[in-house]
């Protein structure tokens, strides 16, 4: 609805509705939360109309681009995939951990990165728990050096969290001692965040 | 009980558990943060840019620049304005480029309208606002987007747009003028 | 031979090392710095087999050889390793007048 105060065709914004303010005045206002109070604008008709209305523009703005987004057509994002499988093992390598050979002349390792990877994917075969990341705690790249490894996650709301942490830890440990050649002198599991059932939404 | 996560599974994972796994070096966490966000980065790039054609390096530069600088973000509940602000940083330096290398600005040649007809063939609000933002001059487009979409201040706006506090604040309220003009034509 | 040129054994290599099992992917060793990262991209999205994966370098009457890999979860990642830097040696020494020296070999993902 028009406000009846309003002749067609006209729009809170116009300088005549203002009552001698102007927008860049009012927006300012608006964009301090109306603080400090100032009268001469709470007790103007014109402008809190201009107010409201600069108040619904801000509401609508995420609205355009996310209805805009929607409609635009879907971008194709698999050369993306194939980006990151080169960079992404190499911005996120970390130190490099050493692997025993029986050829003098040989430098076997296998990276912080990869480890890390490794502790994640342990998470995923189990149910109510995410690895959000880990971190390996000593001198990773001396053979032998006692390693502890930190591990941060989100626990969902059906699991039973004790059950799920022990679960994590054997499973890690499993496949740190399968994987590497690390001296592991424990798993720290840090509960960052208990989530809803995202099912449940 | 929750099964998580499979692929199918970090859809539903949220954008803080998202950020943290991708900052660990998982490339699937970051391709669904890709998938979420691309669509709207793409967009707002387009808005921005004020023309297709370096609409798909800016973003594709954007994520990859995020891949890298996870490990060193805060807050990663904040991922979505991140991007946003690189999103932002990329088409500005590619506006910058195009000046550098033509006196014309090509965003400059488009569709202009100061009238109230701009929306008359919009079929709802959101399409309504997005025709006038169209019509917007680009560089009221700009800072309108800059302060609405990507949060910025006058201060901020100024120093990336390289014009004037008193610029920025003139255009943002021509910006809102318009946009007020067509918002209120949909009452 | 043809297999004389450090660039040929490099191609050649990378190739024998995806056969070799358990190596489920070989990455590029040489660093990807952001500040070419528009030519990656450029590279990587039309010619993704374009980009430099194993490296050879002249040694002492010999070559070194770094190689990236990717291996599988389905056996012990440090068997397959030194498979892998087993598989070097034999090959430059079957395929190449000069012998291995140094050969590296670093792992970037298991599974």
């Amino acid at each position: 609805m028009t406000d009846p105060m309003m002749p067609p065709g006209d729009s809170p914004l116009d300088e005549q509705n203002l009552d001698g303010h102007t927008i860049e005045e009012l927006s300012d206002y608006l964009d301090n939360g109306r603080q400090p109070t100032d009268q001469s604008i709470e007790s103007s008709a014109g402008a809190q109309n201009a107010l409201a209305a600069l108040s619904r523009l801000r509401a609508l703005a995420p609205r355009i681009l996310e209805a805009e987004a929607k409609a635009a057509p879907v971008r194709d994002a698999s050369w993306f995939k194939r980006l990151l499988d080169q960079i992404g093992v190499q911005a996120h390598a970390g130190r490099e951990i050493p692997i025993r050979s029986d050829h003098p002349e040989a430098q076997l390792s296998i990276t912080e990165g990869a480890v890390r990877a490794i502790v994640r994917a342990v998470g995923d075969e189990i149910d109510g728990v995410l690895v959000e990341r880990c971190r390996l705690d000593g001198d990773v790249e001396t053979s032998g050096e006692p390693v502890s490894v930190v591990i941060d996650v989100s626990i969902y709301a059906d699991a039973e969290a004790s059950s799920v942490i022990d679960e994590l830890r054997r499973g890690v440990e499993s496949a740190l001692s399968r994987h590497t050649e690390l001296n592991v002198s424990g798993v720290d599991i840090v509960v960052r965040d208990f989530e809803k059932d995202p099912e449940e939404d | 009980m929750v099964s998580l996560p499979g692929r199918v599974s970090l859809d539903d994972v949220d954008d803080r558990g998202l950020a943290s796994r991708s900052s660990d070096g998982d490339i699937r966490a970051f391709e669904v943060l890709v998938r979420r966000y691309e669509q709207l980065l793409g967009t707002y790039a387009l808005r921005v840019l004020g023309s297709a054609v370096d609409v798909d390096d800016v973003v594709q530069e954007a994520f990859i620049a995020a891949w890298q600088q996870l490990p060193t973000m805060e807050d990663f509940g904040a991922v979505r304005g991140w991007l946003i602000t690189i999103v932002t940083r990329k088409s500005i330096d590619r506006l910058r480029a195009r000046h550098e290398h033509s006196d014309i600005d090509e965003v400059e040649i488009e569709a202009r309208s100061d009238g109230p007809d701009v929306t008359a063939s919009a079929n709802s609000l959101d399409e309504a606002l997005s025709k006038a933002l169209s019509a917007l001059p680009p560089d009221q487009r700009r800072c309108w987007l800059l302060r609405e979409v990507a949060g910025y201040g006058y201060d901020r706006i100024a120093q990336e747009l390289g014009l004037p506090v008193s610029t920025v604040r003139g255009l943002l309220a021509r910006s809102r003028k318009s946009l007020v003009r067509e918002m209120e034509a949909w009452r | 031979m043809g297999y004389s040129t450090p660039d040929d054994l490099n191609y050649r290599l990378t190739q024998m090392l995806r056969k070799v099992p358990g190596v489920t992917a070989v990455y590029a060793t040489a660093p990807v710095l952001p500040k070419v990262l528009s030519t990656v991209v450029e590279v990587i999205k039309n010619e993704p087999t374009a980009v430099h994966l194993v490296t050879i370098r002249d040694a002492d009457g010999g070559i070194d050889i770094d190689a990236y890999v990717g291996v599988s979860a389905d056996e012990a990642a440090p068997d397959v390793c030194r498979r892998a830097h087993d598989a070097i040696r034999e090959y430059v020494a079957g395929n190449h007048d000069l012998p291995a020296r140094a050969v590296k070999v670093k792992i970037g993902r298991v599974g």
